[in-house]
C-alpha cells in the first residue's frame, strides 16, 4: 500500500515537473523562423516574434485579411512577393503609417552595406540581439498568467494596456459582424474535467474566417472528433495553442469544468 | 381468277411490310452532311426558355435530343474532337429539358 | 535497439501526420493572381511538355463562363474534359478561340524548340515563364473585394470596367433573351447565422441554365436535395464554383446576408 501511494506521489511530481518544464518561456513563445529562400539568397533567416505584432494587431488581421498561413514554410514568403505589397509587404512598404509611424520597408532588389542592416532587422538569425524593441520593457507592465510566468493577453487588452488593430486601408474591407456562437462544453472522455469553449473570446482576435473552415471544418459541434493528440501535433487547437497563443500546458485554462 | 389476283395483292402487301420492317424506325428527320448542326443550334438554342415550354413541347425537344445523339455516334475518325464536343453540349441541352420536364410534371 | 526502432516508427508516423494533415491546420492560401488555377496534365507530360497552367481569371474578364463551360464544352472539373492537341489543332476546346486568329495558336503537331516560346505560354508548370498579361497591371483600376482574385467581378461588370462576352462565332447559338427564375431564401442550418438571399439573376447572367442544372444542382424544387457547408466545401453544389473560381466559401458574408427576424 504504502509502495503504491510513494509511486502515485512521485508520479504526480514528476508529471508536474515535466509539465512545468514545457511551458515555454513567455519571450520564446510565438517565435518563427522562414527560411524558404533566405539562406539560398545568401541571407540570415528570418526571425519572427509573435509577440510584438501580437500586441498591436489582431490575429484575423495577418492570418485572414493579409492571408499568412499558421504552420512553418507553409506560406511561401519571397522578396518578391513583399516588394510587390503582399504579405509583409502589405504594412513593411515603407509608406504605410501605422500609430503615427512609418513601417519600414521589407525587402529590396539591391542593398548595399547601410541598408543591409535594415534586412538585418528580419533576417537575424543567429544576432536576435539587436531589435528595436525589448521584450522585457515592452511587456513589463502586462499582466501575468496565474504562476507569474506566461503573458496574459486577454487581460492586457481589458485592462486597455494593449489597443488592437482590425482593420488595414487598402488590405481589409469592411463587414458586418456575424453573432458570435453561444459558449459551449466540449465533453472529454478522460479523466480530465470538460472544456469551456468560449466562441465570443476567440472570435474577438480571429473572427470567423481564421478557424472555420480550415481548422474547424464543420459549423456543428461533434461532427468532427479529434483528441489531445492531434491537438499535440498541431491540428485543431493546437494550430495555435502550441506555438503562439496560451501554452497547452496550462491545462486548466481550457479544462475548467469541475469534475462531476 | 379473282381469288388469285386478291391472294397476290395480299402476298405483295405481305412482302411489302416484311420489307419494311427490316428497315429501322423512321427517325422523323434525317440529317444530311453537316445538318445535324443546325438542328442542333435550333433545339439547343431554346435553353434560355425552358421553363416556358408545355410539358409536350419539352418531350419534342427530348427526342429530338436524342436523334441528335444517333446522328453524332455516326461521326468518327478525325471527327473524333467535334463528337467529344458536341456530345457534351447535347447532353447538357437534354439534361436540362429532362429536367424541367420533371419540374413541370411534379408541378401538377 | 527495439526501443529505438518503435521511437523512430512514431516520430515518422507523428511527423507524417502534421506534414499531411489536411483538416486541423490552416494552409497557405492562394494568393489573388493564383486564385482560379487549374493544372491540366492528361496527356502533357507524356508529350515530353510541361503540364498546363491556366489562371481563370484573364478569360474571366473577357468571357462568360457560359461560353467556355457550356458553349466551348469544357468540363469544370481540371482534367476531366479529356483535352488533346489535336481537338486543340481542330478548332475545338482551347483550340475554339486560340487557332492562330482570334488568339495565339495553341498546340501543333511538329513542335521543337521552335514553337517552345508559344508552347511555353500554356505549358507552364515549373518553368519561370513570364506572362504577357500582369495580373496587378491589368487588373489596376477594377473595383477590389476580399479574398479569391480580390476583385468585385459584379461590380466591375456593373460599371462597364469589363465587358465579358457571351457568344463566340461559328460555335455559338443565337438565343433570345433568358428568362429570368426568381430569387429565393435558403435558411442557415447553424442557429445565428444570416439566411442566404440565393440569386437567380446574378448567376444566370454569367452561366445559364445549363451549367449548374441538373449536373450541379439536381433537385428540381428548392429543399429537395438536402446539402450542407460540408457538402459546399468538398467542392459539390455551390462549391462547384465558389470552391475554386468564384468568390470562395471562406468570404462568409457573401451568401449569408440575410438577418434572421
Amino acid at each position: 500500500m504504502a509502495k503504491i501511494l510513494f509511486a502515485a506521489v512521485l508520479f504526480c511530481l514528476l508529471t508536474a515537473v515535466s509539465f512545468a518544464g514545457k511551458i515555454p518561456d513567455p519571450e520564446e513563445l510565438g517565435k518563427v523562423v522562414l527560411n524558404n529562400t533566405s539562406s539560398r539568397a545568401g541571407m540570415a533567416p528570418v526571425v519572427f516574434d509573435h509577440w510584438l505584432h501580437r500586441a498591436k494587431f489582431t490575429c484575423r488581421l495577418c492570418h485572414v485579411d493579409i492571408g499568412f498561413a499558421m504552420q512553418r514554410g507553409e506560406t511561401g514568403i519571397t522578396a518578391d512577393f513583399n516588394m510587390q505589397g503582399l504579405y509583409c509587404g502589405s504594412c513593411h512598404d515603407g509608406k504605410r503609417e501605422i500609430e503615427e509611424k512609418t513601417i519600414f520597408a521589407s525587402c529590396a532588389e539591391k542593398a548595399t552595406g547601410e541598408e543591409r542592416k535594415q534586412c538585418a532587422r528580419c533576417h537575424s538569425r543567429g544576432a536576435e540581439g539587436q531589435r528595436e524593441y525589448q521584450f522585457e520593457t515592452f511587456t513589463g507592465n502586462f499582466p501575468r498568467l496565474p504562476g507569474g510566468h506566461s503573458l496574459d493577453w486577454e487581460k492586457a487588452e481589458e485592462e486597455g494596456i494593449i489597443k488592437l488593430i482590425d482593420f488595414l486601408p487598402g488590405i481589409s474591407f469592411h463587414r458586418d459582424p456575424l453573432k458570435a456562437q453561444e459558449d459551449f462544453s466540449i465533453e472529454v472522455t478522460t479523466w480530465a474535467s470538460d472544456v469551456i469553449f468560449s466562441h465570443s473570446k476567440h472570435a474577438v482576435w480571429n473572427g470567423c474566417e481564421l478557424c472555420h473552415p480550415e481548422i474547424f471544418p464543420s459549423a456543428k459541434k461533434g461532427t468532427v472528433q479529434y483528441s489531445m493528440f492531434q491537438i499535440m501535433r498541431g491540428e485543431y487547437c493546437g494550430a495555435c495553442h502550441i506555438n503562439v497563443a496560451f501554452s497547452i500546458w496550462i491545462c486548466n485554462k481550457c479544462h475548467t469544468k469541475p469534475v462531476r | 381468277m379473282k381469288k388469285i389476283i386478291f391472294f397476290a395483292l395480299i402476298g405483295v402487301c405481305g412482302l411489302g411490310m416484311l420489307a419494311g420492317s427490316m428497315f429501322p424506325d423512321s427517325p422523323g428527320t434525317v440529317f444530311a452532311a453537316d445538318d445535324w448542326k443546325q438542328e442542333f443550334a435550333e433545339v439547343c438554342g431554346k435553353t434560355q426558355n425552358a421553363m416556358e415550354f408545355t410539358p409536350e413541347e419539352l418531350r419534342s425537344l427530348i427526342n429530338r435530343c436524342i436523334r441528335l445523339e444517333e446522328r453524332l455516334n455516326e461521326l468518327n475518325g478525325p471527327q473524333g474532337s467535334e463528337r467529344k464536343v458536341y456530345a457534351t453540349r447535347l447532353k447538357m441541352c437534354k439534361e436540362l429539358y429532362i429536367y424541367t420536364l420533371e419540374y413541370r410534371e411534379k408541378e401538377k | 535497439m527495439k526501443k529505438t526502432l518503435f521511437l523512430a516508427v512514431l516520430s515518422v508516423i507523428v511527423f507524417l501526420g502534421v506534414a499531411l494533415a489536411e483538416t486541423g491546420v490552416k494552409k497557405r492560401r492562394p494568393l489573388p493572381f493564383e486564385y482560379g488555377r487549374v493544372v491540366i496534365n492528361n496527356y502533357s507530360e507524356g508529350a515530353r511538355l510541361a503540364p498546363v497552367v491556366f489562371d481563370h481569371w484573364q478569360h474571366r474578364m473577357n468571357f462568360t463562363c457560359r461560353v467556355c463551360h457550356v458553349d466551348i464544352g469544357f468540363a469544370m472539373e481540371a482534367e476531366a474534359t479529356d483535352i488533346r492537341a489535336v481537338d486543340n489543332m481542330s478548332g475545338y476546346y482551347c483550340g475554339t478561340c486560340h487557332d492562330g486568329k482570334k488568339a495565339f495558336s495553341s498546340c501543333e503537331l511538329d513542335f521543337g524548340l521552335k514553337s517552345t516560346e508559344t508552347c511555353d505560354r500554356c505549358h507552364s508548370l515549373g518553368k519561370k515563364v513570364e506572362r504577357k498579361f500582369d495580373f496587378a497591371e491589368t487588373t489596376r483600376g477594377l473595383p477590389k473585394e476580399r479574398f479569391g482574385n480580390g476583385i468585385d467581378w459584379e461590380r466591375a461588370e456593373d460599371e462597364g470596367k469589363i465587358t465579358p462576352s457571351d457568344y463566340i462565332e461559328g460555335v455559338s447559338i443565337k438565343r433570345d433573351q433568358l428568362v429570368v427564375q426568381k430569387d429565393f431564401l435558403l435558411d442557415a442550418k447553424v442557429e445565428g447565422m444570416p439566411e442566404i438571399i440565393f440569386s437567380h439573376k446574378k448567376h444566370t447572367v454569367w452561366n445559364g441554365c445549363e451549367l449548374c442544372h441538373p449536373e450541379i444542382f439536381i433537385g428540381i424544387k428548392r429543399g429537395t436535395t438536402k446539402y450542407s457547408m460540408v457538402d459546399i466545401y468538398e467542392g459539390r453544389f455551390c462549391g462547384a464554383c465558389h470552391g475554386s473560381v468564384a468568390f470562395p466559401l471562406l468570404d462568409c458574408q457573401r451568401c449569408h446576408t440575410q438577418k434572421v427576424q
